[in-house]
């Protein structure tokens, strides 16, 4: 019995040590830095020159959209690169940009392919997509380190490129830095 | 008894000394985000350009070329609307990957893109080789992978007298705790090489002085 307090309470002792230790030192991404570049993006995108100069005669434009590439030193999951990328998407009011600057976007390459992979559609699903641009997304980043001090500046970028001509369309940019100082373990 | 007691103080002082750790002075922090203009401690001691010098040459060039391009599509191609397209970086610093220089090419790009007179001036395309990875990934490669009929044609071959390419020379001297960097970006046509814009930022660091 009083060994198993003693048990007891040295199991508390190293509870509370490591309660002590706080958040982890790093320059990494967080969640809220996801939402933040996504939530910027959109707005940009929705009060870009590109989207003034349209209207309902503007040539059609179909986008599909593409999971954002990661040239950082950070590693973000592939379900964050999605995330990022889907949440301009669905920021836009997509019956008003079909309706007033003829812009429609399409289901992307990769989740059709997934989908007719696992056979949830025929053959015969989307294959008038017919996407006439693409919009891509970049991420990357600039490391620099003294000591136990690291900062790295993060470079996100959106662009919408016409898949014809190779033609960049808007592209537009989020960038901050993330600051660390000591040890990841501290 | 007397065994009871010293495994007491055994463990009262196990938790002592755990709770007295937690109370020694922080060993670092989590800086959290800051502006990209702000110069960091890490950036101070670090011998490569730090990221607010790399955007402060970024936005100096963009600005020039900005500035420079009607001039140039007027004396040079009789104000036809040219194509640019991001060329190769020649990186002879020794110490900065060239992944930092490519960030400072696309932050010069999208510095571009907002300028409504190089838009007028200029089209910005992508580079082929990117393109066709694009056009093979939404169209499908492979006669089972193809996902979509009736794809959008390729754009016929560019003109190389009306395509230009921004490259850039990077260079770095370093003598002991003194790092010198030159940078450059030149606007170059595709037919005949010649260097229609150019505009260079130098920056010179002693991480011995921007450490203390």
């Amino acid at each position: 019995m009083y060994v198993r307090r003693m048990f007891g309470l040295s199991l508390l002792s190293l509870g509370l040590a490591c309660g002590c230790s706080g958040p982890p030192r790093t320059t990494r991404m967080t969640l809220q830095d996801y939402t933040e570049i996504s939530g910027e993006m959109a707005a940009k995108l929705g009060n870009s020159q590109f989207l003034a100069e349209r209207t309902t005669s503007s040539p059609r434009m179909v986008i599909a959209i593409r999971k954002i590439e990661n040239l950082s030193s950070d590693m973000i999951p592939a379900g964050a690169q999605w995330y990022m990328q889907t949440r301009v998407v669905e920021s836009v009011p997509m019956t008003e940009w079909s309706r007033d600057k003829n812009i429609a976007f399409t289901i992307p390459a990769d989740r059709l392919r997934e989908a007719r992979r696992y056979g949830e559609v025929n053959e015969a699903f989307a294959t008038q997509r017919k996407p006439t641009h693409v919009m891509t997304a970049i991420i990357r980043s600039i490391t620099r380190t003294a000591d136990k001090d690291r900062t790295d500046l993060y470079y996100c970028e959106y662009q919408i490129t016409d898949l014809a001509s190779g033609g960049i369309v808007w592209a537009d940019k989020v960038e901050f830095k993330r600051l660390a100082e000591g040890i990841a373990w501290d | 008894m007397g065994a009871r007691s010293a495994l007491l103080g055994v463990a009262l002082g196990l938790t002592g000394a755990m709770l007295a750790g937690c109370a020694s002075p922080p060993k670092g922090c989590d800086g959290g985000r800051v502006p990209v203009d702000t110069t960091t401690k890490g950036e101070r001691g670090d011998p490569r350009p730090s990221g607010d010098g790399i955007i402060a040459a970024s936005d100096a060039i963009a600005q020039a070329l900005a500035m420079d391009i009607s001039r140039i599509t007027e004396e040079d191609f009789k104000g036809y609307r040219v194509t640019m397209i991001l060329g190769d970086i020649s990186n002879k610093t020794a110490v900065v990957p060239t992944s930092d220089f490519e960030l400072m090419q696309t932050r010069i790009k999208d510095k571009l893109l907002h300028s409504g007179l190089f838009r007028d001036n200029v089209q910005v395309v992508e580079r082929r080789g990117r393109m066709a990875r694009l056009n093979n990934e939404e169209i499908g490669e492979a006669p089972e992978d193809i996902i979509q009929t009736d794809a959008a044609q390729p754009a016929p071959a560019r003109n190389p007298q009306y395509t230009l390419y921004l490259l850039g020379d990077t260079y770095g001297v370093h003598r002991e705790s003194t790092h010198m960097y030159y940078l450059a970006f030149k606007l170059t046509r595709a037919s005949d090489g010649a260097e229609l814009f150019s505009k260079s930022y130098e920056v010179k660091y002693d991480v011995g002085k921007r450490h203390h």
